[in-house]
């Protein structure tokens, strides 16, 4: 038995040695080499994620750019991900800035993971890295569909994981915080604290005892509040709530006692009611 | 025999050694209409009195020259000369010597060159065809011109970036070509986390040209000021000095509000000044217009307070704090003093205060800065005017009496010096004169801020006031005023006016009427808190921004689109140049002629 396991042992620190070893190998290579970088990992780091073919080597469709080794022209075949401005980019030529572009060819097709850095005539894009796409292969679409779940998953994980409450509710009245009503800076950059109170339905993190939970939001209009959540009256939904921890704030009131108020400051830290499975789901998690 | 010899000897060791006639120099380029062109060429043959120099073709045309020397020759663009690239063609004229001898054979007499004249006026929407989808609201802009190339620029607004979320990438326009073209490079310092960038921005070049400073509140309300020595660079600008939201020291948080940079070289190294208003977050601020400074190009930093009289029960100045310098050192800095505060008829905030002009006679580089310029009570800081009413705009759905049109009332103020006489300075501000209004004044001093003069121009309903003074001492004022048109709706027209006498006489040329309806506001400011003028070469250039419908007559001046927009249907187009995309704000760049005094 032990003879067993100290050859288990042996082939598992051979293949640790191994892994490392080609590891090394890896980090020694340009940065092509994120070809052989997980799916999930160049998701992760990427906000515009393309299949495309390569037009040409050399070039630029950006005039802004020096034309170098590490600038290619590329063809749009296919958006996988990106942000709202850039829909209608299929059969685009754009710049894609990469490391090294030894490894391409004029007409290879690849999935591109990358950054947008230079939006002026035409589109420059830093590859994060690609994987390029062999004759017969297709895109990995559904891999990194499922990357780009898993990152929208994770940042939503990490958002339940440091909150306190994860309430399922409606808001029955909103007043000003209290410091709001006292001294407060004149700035058009000032929060003007307003109070929700929820009426909890179900919690699905945190002390089930609560019925009601205060949660504080700026009630300012100002671009510095642009992507935090607002709330009014009715509003139904889920809750992502941390406690408001800020020295010096006066504690909310709540059927005339002090009590704690919660904040949801992230733009995902309120969701439609119609996500609560899946918020349970990642509650699980 | 002999003397021939020495003659033909001397003739081509002139020509041999003045070689080819050539062009070195054009200035300015681009070049305006009636505006002075001067050429300086060398290698022009003319060692005798009796040498005619060079004639100048411009298309083809033979130009009168004034100067007419050997190695510079100057001349007018003709009026009704058309915008774009024209041909200048130096020939250098044959003399007598000349024609008797062999340099004519042995040596290239003309030389040309392309030279760009650039119309009166131009308004260009900034957003680069690459964002033809792009339909946010992007107001509040900003602009700094290299003043050694003013054909670099950088603007700013509040344009996300596409990348959002993502750190230290929240994106400045650059312009390579003096503004006809622009792009979006992502080096601010600070965002994109919870804002897809930063809030206020300014930014200023030293007047070397070699850096650019900028000023943001990042997305932690933290006040960073920055730099960068190459705007096309994409390395993000190096931070050079934090102000963080919470201060340990008073254990309380600060917010930070409008940094506005101006920076100026003397002496080889840079002065950069920066108007803020320093709020605590909790308890009375008390005297919060600060000038945060560095007199050694950024190395050290120091806050000064530049309010010396009490704001009373509402603890604070009013958020904006403008410094202007002067060419030899001076430094002036604008504020708004807040002294009370009242409640006009809609329930809006007014306060009530000063318009106060502090003053530094050296850089601010010594013990007791900005403290040259006394008022009459002895107190640093010369009151322009007291006791006005100045409405402010709380940013809440429930504030009563919010806005203007669909702008929040903030607190406007302009301030600029005369580069060639750092005596002679202007201020513009909006208070409100009557029930509910804001009107702009704007004011001269030419006695170093000490004595005022009354209104020169009033504008009722108007925001962003912003100046600029000419090295000949034409004022240029931008502003934009909410105007009813003829069927009664409101527009928002975004004017410049010009003048060469204190605005006795003045030349107002409107750069864009809007409708004030539309787009829907998305955030406060709706199109800023503040535009930005500046004065460069021949030109007055700056920014503003409005809803950006493709409609020839929303710009009388004419306009230049870099995204895509069919001005025929008057819709904007996606890269695609089919999808239609939403009206929004845009950010426009304009250049104007300077008036010639």
């Amino acid at each position: 038995m032990m003879v067993i396991f100290q050859n288990e042992t042996a082939k598992l620190i051979r293949r640790l040695a191994l892994i490392c070893f080609l590891g090394n190998l890896l980090l020694l290579q340009p940065n092509i080499a994120t070809a052989e970088d997980s799916i999930n990992e160049l998701v992760q780091r990427s906000r515009f994620i393309f299949t495309g073919t390569v037009v040409e080597l050399r070039a630029v469709t950006v005039p802004s750019i020096t034309v170098s080794d590490n600038t290619i022209v590329v063809r749009i075949d296919e958006l996988i991900y990106h942000k709202k401005p850039f829909a209608n980019y299929g059969g685009k030529k754009i710049t894609v800035l990469v490391n090294d572009s030894n490894l391409l060819r004029a007409a290879d097709q690849a999935v591109f993971f990358t950054n947008v850095a230079i939006m002026g005539e035409s589109v420059a894009v830093r590859a994060v890295g690609y994987k390029k796409i062999g004759q017969g292969e297709t895109a990995p679409r559904k891999q990194i569909a499922a990357a780009l779940q898993t990152m929208e998953d994770r940042a939503l994980v990490e958002r339940i994981a440091g909150a306190e409450f994860v309430v399922l509710g409606k808001v029955s009245s909103i007043g000003v915080a209290a410091e709001t009503l006292q001294t407060h800076p004149i700035s058009e950059h000032y929060p003007h604290w307003r109070e929700a109170i929820v009426e909890v339905e179900a919690t699905l993190k945190g002390d089930s005892s609560r019925t009601r939970i205060v949660v504080r939001f700026p009630g300012s209009e100002d671009v510095a509040f642009r992507s935090i959540p607002k709330f009014k009256v009715g509003q139904q939904g889920i809750w992502i709530l941390r406690r408001d921890i800020r020295p010096g704030v006066p504690r909310a009131i709540l059927e005339g006692k002090e009590t704690d108020a919660y904040m949801a400051q992230d733009i995902q830290d309120f969701q439609a009611r119609s996500r609560l499975e899946k918020i349970r789901q990642l509650i699980k998690q | 025999m002999r003397r021939l010899v020495f003659l033909l000897q001397g003739l081509i060791l002139t020509a041999l050694i003045s070689g080819c006639v050539s062009i070195k120099m054009v200035q300015p380029d681009p070049a305006a209409i009636e505006r002075q062109v001067n050429v300086g060429v060398s290698n022009v043959v003319g060692p005798f009195s009796s040498e005619p120099g060079v004639e100048l073709k411009f298309d083809e045309n033979v130009m009168p020259l004034d100067p007419d020397t050997s190695d510079l020759v100057g001349f007018v663009v003709p009026p009704g000369t058309a915008p774009g690239d024209h041909n200048i063609k130096v020939t250098d004229k044959p003399g007598l010597l000349e024609i008797l001898s062999i340099v004519l054979l042995l040596r290239d007499r003309t030389d040309e060159t392309t030279l760009r004249v650039y119309p009166d006026v131009t308004v260009i929407n900034m957003i680069p065809a690459s964002l033809s989808g792009e339909t946010e609201q992007d107001s509040e802009p900003f602009i700094a011109i290299n003043a050694e190339n003013p054909k670099l620029m950088i603007g700013s607004a509040f344009t996300p970036n596409p990348n959002a979320p993502c750190t230290d990438c929240s994106v400045m326009y650059v312009s390579t070509d003096g503004g006809d073209t622009w792009h979006l490079n992502p080096v601010v310092p600070g965002g994109a986390y919870v804002s897809p960038g930063v809030l206020d921005q300014t930014y200023s070049f030293d007047s070397e040209g070699s850096d650019l400073y900028g000023g943001v509140i990042d997305t932690t309300f933290s006040m960073v000021l920055a730099r960068t020595q190459d705007i096309t660079s994409a390395t993000v600008m190096s931070r050079l000095d934090v102000q963080g939201f919470f201060d340990l020291q008073l254990l309380n948080f600060i917010l930070h509000d409008q940094p506005f940079v101006r920076a100026r070289t003397v002496a080889g190294s840079d002065g950069i000044y920066v108007g803020e208003n320093t709020l605590k977050v909790f308890g009375c601020s008390e005297k919060t217009a600060t000038v945060r400074m560095s007199t050694d190009s950024g190395a050290t930093f120091t806050s000064v307070a530049v309010e010396y009289r009490d704001t009373g029960s509402v603890c604070q100045d009013a958020p904006s704090v403008r410094p202007a310098i002067g060419t030899d050192g001076t430094v002036y800095a604008a504020f708004m003093g807040w002294r009370s505060e009242g409640t006009g008829l809609t329930g809006e905030k007014l306060f009530n205060g000063d318009v106060v002009v502090v003053r530094d006679d050296n850089r601010a580089a010594g013990m007791n800065p900005f403290q040259d310029l006394l008022g009459t009570d002895g107190l640093p800081g010369r009151r322009v005017e007291q006791n006005r009413s100045f409405p402010f705009t709380e940013a809440t759905t429930t504030d009563p009496g919010r806005h203007l049109g669909q702008e929040r009332y903030g607190s406007s103020l302009s301030l600029a010096v005369d580069p060639s006489n750092s005596s002679i300075l202007y201020i513009a501000w909006a208070d409100r004169i009557s029930t509910n209004d804001y009107t702009v004044h704007v004011r001269r001093s030419i006695d170093r801020g000490v004595s005022w003069s009354s209104d020169l121009l009033t504008i009722t309903n108007a925001i962003c006031p912003a100046l600029a003074i000419q090295h000949n001492g034409t004022v240029g004022f931008f502003y934009q005023q909410l105007s009813p048109d003829a069927s009664g709706n409101s527009r928002w027209e975004s004017h410049l006016v010009q003048t060469t006498d204190a605005f006795t006489t003045k030349d107002d040329k409107i750069l864009a009427t809007v409708p004030a309806d539309s787009p829907a506001r998305v955030f406060d400011p709706y199109l800023g808190d503040y535009a930005h003028i500046e004065a460069s070469g021949l030109w007055f250039v700056g920014v503003f921004s409005a809803n950006n419908t493709p409609d020839n007559n929303n710009f009388p001046h004419g306009v230049v689109y870099q995204r895509n927009a069919d001005f025929n249907t008057k819709r904007l187009l996606d890269v695609d140049n089919t999808t239609p995309v939403d009206i929004s704000i845009d950010p426009f760049f304009f250049r104007v002629k300077a008036l010639a005094p």
